[in-house]
């Protein structure tokens, strides 16, 4: 290892110590290594967006000529200088029409994206669990097959009911969830609480990993400190 | 004058975002309109990027003012903002590729991060005790115990032969939880689909103050 | 005659009614909150109303004249979702799940930041005590779990990829699962390395351009380790595309301008006798896999709807962390799928390192990993029962019963 490279794991080693001193409860130490770690992640976050985007699609075309006439970049920087009365509260509307068209393309792709990478395909599978030909091709078990796919389904169609949120309203009550749609909503709570499950078990063997290679990270600066 | 700009933002909106909602279904090379698609996609992408400038620089703001009034904190605001103008002296000397760029990002970036989630490993636990602590009902016991028999069958203990919570992980995995997660993912996009189409049609207009 | 007071203008219909008089919502189906503003002609009187509509007369059309667009702001709603209690409780669970510091009453959140939580630290330095100890004892090992058809798939599509041929990696990770994500996707990097592919690195994480180039370090470091001629990689940075699913939506229709852009020497043709350079890739499907690296299943989703779609022979592979592949593994389930190969977490990286025999990163940390998830789902079904049996012999009081109203 190097001069850096050692200073850089003795660094390493402070912050982790200073982060979990959380444990203890919280305190100046644990405070002062978020507020570099913030001030440290806004610098990569600006340079990462000025280095990749901002110069080589903006800036540089427009500094090198290419572009200095054309009046499509031209209404790129009459954007961007737009966007930035953002900051300043008196002239925040400025910047309101600029907003409106990242909104609305935002809104767009992601109508877009919904539609065509989710809702069809998704939709599309479920029905063909039912593909008997293709059971038959890739699951000798057709019977297990064809439980596992109505169980598929229906947990499907019963969390898609839980998320369902018009009611039938009786005459001179508040309405409520009464009989089948009662059932059916409960055994989609059910689903969602397994899935639920598995998201907080992925999260905490995600945590566990991270953990482990903090401790790896130690394990070897240790070794190499005392067997080098 | 505000109003106009705001009629503006909404024709900008409607009609930027009707445009390439189109660009999904319709070859729109056949008009003419794949061009105009793809300027205002581009527009988009750099205006996102400015974004985080603009996002930066209210984080820049907010501690200054901290900073300048000697509010509470005030020593932690200038803690941060001479962290970030520290890393981007050393990213802007040295470049993006540069050894003293990658050597920060290394040391701090991923060291303080990684901590920060590995210390979620401790926490979750303890949280969920206490979380247990209240009344258990059905659908929490549900939940723990998919979480219990998806942490124990991580794999076949101590090199046996494939266990039965191996089993279970597996179809727990394959059969209720990708149910419940296509239900909610197909949740998500009609959901999606339904606030896009209201601020498509102007009826949403998050984008105004 | 009862009468029903109408949710959004307030207005008094008669009991059967199923849109309201005034205002012409419909009272049968849904219900509001009260207090919201549902439109911003709701104050409106009737002729205004009907004045701003695009066909005077007829019921449910949408206002239309600039009036309608300039009200003073207000959140425009016209059915606000209805949650109910168990509903709130459910995502106040979740939030408590993931958000410890919430649990505190807010009574005591004061007093308890200050104090050091005990329990906490004791399940801490055992958690802690635990994993370091199997980091040391080398003798302690656990084995690899049965490797599934996603994982092969992977390798059987890396084994058929030529040499000089582009391989798109998104490197989507945030720092905070370095660990996690290089530890899971190691295996695979460096198979493609010793293939002789050009690895393209892009990333819509402002950190992903160095969060690719400590992958890299991580591999070539790695590799001097076990070779005496150690293969340098050869790969191009194109660094962070904004935007998310947007950046990928433009990404996808013209790769070359952002090759151009970020790489203007490399995206010339190449010249006879030289590997392939980038100069040959003018669409997303002159890849020959694309690999997306990410913890975040929304991340995973933007790809597979805006990217996948316009893959005719190109497969998508994806390398995940454990939190995301409950999400994204329904576009693995399906006939036919819509990811072609996946790897998850430490054990992904586990089950690839038996297949490749090239790195032993992810096997190192292995036993170590199983040892805290092990432990963590122990501690949970201990209390779990412990709580239940509380339960079953502390059963909560009977609720007093209800006053009448007069």
């Amino acid at each position: 290892m190097t001069q850096a490279d050692w200073i850089g794991a003795i660094l390493g080693l402070c912050l982790t110590l200073g982060v979990f001193s959380y444990l203890l409860g919280d305190n100046r130490v644990f405070r002062l290594v978020i507020h570099i770690f913030i001030g440290v992640t806004a610098a990569y976050v600006l340079a990462g967006s000025w280095y990749s985007v901002i110069f080589p699609q903006l800036v540089q075309p427009f500094l090198s000529g290419q572009d200095f006439w054309n009046p499509l970049a031209l209404a790129g920087i009459v954007f961007t200088v737009m966007l930035f009365s953002k900051l300043f509260p008196r002239t925040s509307w400025f910047g309101v029409p600029v907003m409106g068209l990242l909104v609305g393309v935002g809104a767009a792709t992601a109508i877009g994206g919904a539609v065509i990478g989710t809702v069809f395909s998704q939709v599309a599978a479920s029905i063909r669990l039912f593909d008997f030909l293709k059971i038959n091709t890739w699951n000798a078990q057709v019977w297990v097959a064809l439980v596992d796919a109505s169980l598929i389904l229906v947990g499907t169609l019963v969390t898609l009911f839980y998320f369902q949120f018009y009611i039938r309203k009786q005459p001179g009550s508040q309405g409520s969830v009464t009989g089948w749609m009662k059932t059916l909503r409960l055994v989609g709570q059910g689903f969602i609480a397994v899935t639920l499950g598995a998201i907080f078990a992925g999260v905490y063997s995600a945590a566990v990993a991270a953990l482990v290679g903090r401790l790896a990270t130690f394990k070897e600066f240790f070794t190499l400190l005392f067997h080098p | 004058m505000k109003q106009v700009w705001r009629t503006i933002a909404v024709i900008l909106a409607i009609s930027a975002g009707i445009l390439v909602l189109l660009g999904y279904f319709f070859d729109l090379s056949a008009w003419g309109l794949d061009s105009v698609r793809q300027v205002i996609l581009r527009w988009a992408l750099i205006l996102a990027a400015v974004a985080l400038w603009v996002g930066a620089g209210n984080l820049v703001r907010v501690h200054w003012r901290k900073m300048v009034s000697r509010q509470d904190g005030g020593g932690y605001s200038l803690v941060t903002l001479a962290s970030l103008a520290l890393t981007l002296v050393v990213i802007v000397v040295s470049g993006p590729n540069g050894k003293m760029s990658q050597w920060v990002f290394n040391h701090v970036q991923i060291p303080v991060e990684t901590s920060l989630l590995a210390l979620l490993a401790i926490v979750l636990i303890y949280a969920s005790i206490r979380v247990m602590r209240r009344r258990l009902n059905p659908f929490a016991i549900a939940l723990f115990l998919t979480v219990i028999i998806l942490l124990l069958g991580a794999t076949n203990w101590m090199g046996m032969e494939a266990s039965k919570f191996s089993m279970l992980r597996e179809w727990i995995l394959a059969v209720p939880v990708t149910a419940g997660a296509r239900g909610v993912l197909l949740g998500i996009a009609l959901g999606t689909i339904a606030t896009g189409v209201r601020i498509l049609v102007g009826f949403e207009r998050p984008y105004e103050e | 005659m009862a009468e029903q007071d109408c949710p959004i203008c307030g207005q008094a219909n008669p009991e059967k009614s199923e849109t309201c008089q005034k205002c012409g919502a419909n009272l049968y189906w849904a219900e509001i909150e009260p207090g919201e503003v549902i439109s911003p002609l709701a104050n409106k009187s009737p002729q205004e109303q009907d004045e701003a509509r695009i066909l005077p007369g007829i019921e449910d059309s949408l206002p239309a004249v600039p009036a309608a667009f300039t009200e003073p702001s207000a959140p425009v709603h016209p059915y606000r979702l209805m949650v109910s209690e168990t509903q709130k409780n459910y995502v106040a669970l979740l939030e408590k799940m993931t958000h410890p510091d919430q649990i505190q009453p807010a009574d005591l959140q004061a007093a308890a930041v200050r104090k050091p939580r005990y329990l906490l630290l004791v399940w801490g330095i055992l958690l802690v005590g635990i994993l370091s100890f199997s980091l040391f004892w080398d003798e302690l090992q656990v084995g690899i779990p049965p490797i599934p058809a996603e994982v092969l798939a992977v390798n059987r599509s890396i084994s058929k990829i030529p040499a000089g041929a582009p391989v798109l990696v998104a490197v989507d990770f945030q720092p905070a699962y370095t660990a996690e994500m290089e530890m899971a996707s190691e295996a695979v990097i460096d198979q493609l390395v010793a293939q002789g592919t050009n690895l393209v690195f892009m990333s819509t994480i402002p950190t992903g351009f160095w969060q690719a180039e400590h992958l890299i370090q991580k591999i070539k470091a790695d590799r001097d380790l076990v070779e005496s001629a150690p293969v340098n990689p050869n790969y191009y940075n194109l660094g962070f595309i904004s935007g998310g699913a947007l950046g990928l939506a433009n990404f996808v229709n013209e790769p070359y301008q952002f090759i151009e852009a970020q790489l203007p020497t490399e995206s010339s043709a190449s010249t006879a006798g030289q590997s392939a350079s980038l100069g040959n890739v003018t669409s997303i499907n002159d890849f020959s896999v694309i690999f997306v690296l990410t913890e975040d299943p929304d991340t995973a989703r933007d790809w597979l709807e805006q990217v996948q779609p316009h893959l005719r022979r190109t497969p998508l592979m994806m390398i995940l962390s454990a939190q995301a592949e409950p999400m994204v593994r329904p576009y693995l389930e399906m006939q036919p799928a819509k990811i072609q190969g996946m790897l998850v977490g430490i054990a992904g990286g586990v089950q690839y390192e038996s297949l490749s025999n090239q790195v032993q990163t992810a096997r190192e940390n292995w036993t170590a990993s199983v040892l805290g998830n092990i432990l963590g789902g122990l501690v949970l079904g201990v209390a779990l029962t412990a709580f239940l049996v509380f339960q079953r012999w502390n059963p909560p009081a009977a609720p007093a019963a209800k006053e009448k109203k007069p």
